[in-house]
């Protein structure tokens, strides 16, 4: 069997190119699972009575640099949550900074109803409205609200039903059965 | 196949038809109600199963949303909690199957049903289920409320039965006892048998027409007992007038052949047993036919009902008088002591009869000719003796006329002679055996033949020729006296014929003419078609005819007698003065010649008084304008006497006897020449 360098790199190049779009679709339904994750959680759970809803919009705040996931959130714009409309607003790390100024009279995070974040942010949880439902991933030094992680490649949640009962939110019990239970 | 009415009562059909009928009713409604709860159950359990479904929906969507198939796994095998959920699956969006639950039963699969439900987050669909249903619930549903509806079915047919079998038994009895009713009628044929009326309702009203019906037909069987009673009465009257008739005369009462057959076998038994004899006599009125021709058969009857009652009036009780037809008597007289005996009885007879009837208002006198035989001694046999008694009857009458003869062995001869010439009578007018002779008739003034007679003869092979006294009787018992009647008409036409070619003067030819003639119009036809045939002048023809052609139907017998003088045929009245002649004829009938008896000829010479009565006769003559002709002139003394008395005609044996037409034409000639040499000389 006589086979060609040129055929051989082109072999080599197709492997790759494979594995590469293998892994690129990996991501993109990880991260589409995500987005949906964040759309259906605002659907389970009750805000706050004080909570205001400005212009009737529901805003999911995301840190993330990941375009995927960026992508993904994108396609969830807009869309209906009984009488309110989502809105997705993506965060930088610029926005992460000036959220760290505590008292400067306004911060990039305020208005967010939701707010995801990953372990590639730091953020100061502390700065964060209560009627702000957090929602964290990853190995992140605080755990939000509701925590996502990944389990034998599945993405999977935890509620901190105790900290959203303090802070006022009412969380489904449909939700709650599906959470594995946060053990701090 | 017998239909279900012939196998079953009435009564058993109404039950079973309403019995039928109420369980159809429960079945059908109890079909109804099952349906209905099986319908409804299956929408219950739709219901219920649908909302179980709903709220495993609603909450198994969430694990759908989050991709948990565990928890999913975990509320729908809630499912478990309803066994009527055979199976349910729960697929994504993408259609995957994403958790199921399947019950444990596995029986109850043998009867479901589906349904789907979609699964739908904020009007997205999200996936949907699919549920199997047992319909085992239904099923068992269905079994319990047809159990009850069986029961239900049971009780209502029992309670249907208890209410029908009186209600029926009350509406059908009275039916059932008019049928009794009908069928003890129709077995025993009592019609006085009646239906109670138990009620006023139809079959009331039924029992009441049938009882009617009934009234009818019984008083119809009376009605008719009565009829046939008066028509068997009747029919018996009838049957016995019958049997009277059968073994009776209509006219005289007297027994008739068929009794006397009966009887005459008694006689020839008993004479056997008693050792002694018996007579038997035959009776026939002398000229009764003549009596019947002239006084008619009314006059005749009466004759005969007289004769009857002088006849039995005459013999002893325990003879038989019986008419045997016409003029016919037999007379049997039982238990004669000596031949002798029967000859007194037929000389009383006679006298008896001799003497002069009243019939009509009419003084009459008649004869009789009698005939006996003896048995055993003429005779053994009952017919043999009857045989012999005709034969001795004929004689006596041959021998005169009202007297009585004993058959003798010789008399059979005559027996002999009568049957033979009757039985050669036909074929000898079919072979032309007869002739005609003829008898000039003579003006005696000057000797000229003015006509003559035709008389018949018979030319028979064994017997010679006979005059018409020898078979003239004989022809009319047989009917053919007519074809001998026109035999010689035809005769004399072609007679008259030849000699109308020899002669330069006409002889005018007369014939006889039966009375038998004058009941219809044939004689005219037959007499137009000889003239016709020979061509000649019918005023040379004369038919001869007796007073008695006028007796039966003068009318009629007018009409032809101007029938045949219409033709142009001269009329003669023959045997003028003897009889019952009525002078009226002369006045109605178109006659144009008289002829004088030969019994006022042959004594005129002797008697004044016959003299006196042909002078009578001959001024009768002249003043009506009628030839008279003398018959039977035998002597110049009989014809001188006519001439006297002014009577010039004359026929008779003086003259010439009847002789054959070449004799009567020699005889004729010899005459004529004679007289022509005669008035010669003069």
């Amino acid at each position: 069997m006589n086979i060609s360098i040129s055929q051989f790199i082109k072999a080599i190049a197709y492997v790759l190119l494979f594995l590469a779009s293998h892994t690129f679709a990996d991501e993109q339904k990880v991260s589409a699972l995500r987005s949906a994750y964040l759309f259906y959680f605002s659907s389970f759970i009750e805000w706050p009575e004080n909570t205001e809803f400005t212009q009737k919009n529901i805003v999911l705040c995301a840190y993330t640099k990941n375009e995927s996931d960026q992508y993904q959130l994108k396609t969830i714009q807009g869309k209906a949550l009984g009488q309110l409309t989502l809105d997705i607003r993506i965060l930088n790390s610029a926005d992460t900074f000036s959220s760290d100024i505590k008292g400067a009279g306004r911060s990039s995070v305020d208005g967010c109803h939701l707010l995801y974040f990953n372990q590639a942010m730091s953020l100061n949880l502390q700065a964060v409205s209560p009627t702000t439902l957090l929602i964290s991933e990853g190995d992140v030094v605080t755990k939000g609200d509701i925590h996502l992680f990944t389990n034998n490649n599945k993405l999977m949640f935890e509620i901190n039903s105790r900290d959203l009962n303090s802070k006022k939110f009412k969380v489904s019990s449909k939700l709650l059965r599906l959470s594995r239970t946060e053990q701090r | 196949m017998r239909p279900l009415s012939d196998r079953y009562g009435l009564r058993l059909r109404l039950m079973i038809m309403s019995l039928v009928l109420v369980l159809l009713a429960t079945l059908a409604i109890g079909a109804a109600v099952t349906w209905n709860y099986s319908r409804l159950a299956k929408n219950d359990l739709l219901t219920r199963v649908g909302i179980e479904t709903e709220i495993i929906i609603q909450n198994v969507s969430v694990s759908i949303l989050f991709d948990d198939r565990a928890t999913a796994q975990e509320i729908i095998s809630t499912f478990s909690a309803d066994p009527s959920v055979l199976s349910a699956e729960l697929y994504n969006k993408e259609g995957e199957l994403f958790s199921q639950y399947q019950a444990d039963v596995e029986s109850l699969k043998t009867a479901s049903f589906e349904f789907k439900r979609e699964i739908i987050f904020q009007e997205e669909i999200i996936g949907y289920m699919l549920v199997e249903v047992s319909n085992q619930e239904i099923r068992q549903q269905n079994f319990a409320i047809l159990v009850f509806l069986v029961t239900v079915s049971l009780i209502v047919l029992v309670v249907a039965f208890s209410f029908s079998h009186p209600l029926i038994n009350s509406t059908i009895q009275p039916l059932l006892k008019l049928h009794d009713t009908s069928q003890r009628i129709a077995e025993t044929g009592d019609y006085s048998l009646r239906s109670p009326v138990t009620s006023s309702d139809e079959v009331g009203r039924l029992s009441l027409a049938f009882n009617q019906m009934l009234n009818q037909i019984e008083h119809r069987d009376d009605m008719l007992e009565k009829q046939v009673r008066q028509r068997t009465t009747e029919l018996e009257k009838l049957a016995e007038e019958f049997r009277y008739r059968a073994f009776h005369d209509n006219l005289t009462g007297l027994p008739n052949r068929a009794l006397m057959d009966e009887r005459f076998e008694h006689s020839v038994e008993h004479t056997l047993r008693c050792d002694n004899r018996f007579a038997c006599l035959l009776l026939d009125l002398d000229d009764f036919k003549t009596i019947n021709d002239t006084k008619g058969h009314e006059f005749g009857d009466d004759l005969l009902i007289e004769v009857a009652k002088r006849l039995k009036a005459t013999v002893r009780a325990e003879d038989l008088v019986c008419r045997i037809g016409g003029d016919e008597f037999l007379i049997l007289l039982n238990d004669l002591k000596s031949p002798d005996d029967v000859n007194t009885i037929a000389r009383k007879i006679l006298t008896r009869l001799g003497r002069e009837f009243v019939l009509k208002s009419e003084r009459f006198k008649t004869g009789v000719s009698i005939g006996g035989a003896l048995f055993p001694d003429h005779g053994t046999s009952a017919s043999e003796i009857k045989r012999h008694a005709d034969v001795a009857m004929y004689r006596a009458k041959a021998a005169g006329k009202n007297q009585f003869c004993i058959f003798t062995e010789g008399m059979q001869d005559d027996v002999k002679y009568r049957l033979l010439i009757k039985n050669d009578l036909k074929p000898a007018i079919a072979r032309g055996d007869f002739e005609i002779y003829v008898q000039p008739k003579i003006n005696a003034v000057d000797n000229q033949i003015v006509g003559c007679e035709a008389l018949v003869r018979w030319n028979h092979p064994q017997e010679g020729f006979l005059t018409p006294d020898k078979f003239i009787p004989f022809a009319e018992e047989a009917g053919l006296i007519s074809d001998i009647d026109y035999f010689v008409i035809r005769e004399s036409c072609r007679k008259q014929k030849e000699w109308t070619t020899l002669f330069n003067f006409p002889i005018p030819i007369a014939f006889n003419l039966s009375g038998r003639h004058f009941h219809d119009f044939k004689i005219v036809e037959v007499l137009q078609n000889a003239i016709d045939e020979f061509a000649i002048d019918p005023s040379l023809l004369e038919a001869e005819i007796t007073e008695a052609v006028l007796i039966e139907d003068p009318e009629k017998a007018q009409k032809i007698v101007h029938a045949v003088k219409a033709l142009g045929i001269c009329i003669s009245l023959d045997d003028f003065g003897t009889g019952y002649s009525s002078l009226n004829y002369l006045r109605t009938l178109p006659i144009d010649t008289v002829k004088l008896d030969r019994s006022f000829v042959s004594n005129i010479v002797e008697s004044v008084q016959d003299r006196r009565l042909t002078r009578g006769i001959v001024s009768l003559a002249q003043g009506l304008n009628l030839r008279l002709i003398a018959e039977g002139v035998e002597n110049e003394k009989q014809m001188n006497a006519l001439m006297e008395l002014g009577c010039f005609f004359m026929q008779g044996f003086y003259f010439l006897r009847p002789v054959k037409t070449s004799d009567f034409l020699q005889w004729h000639l010899k005459r004529y020449t004679k007289s022509i040499l005669s008035r010669q000389r003069a």
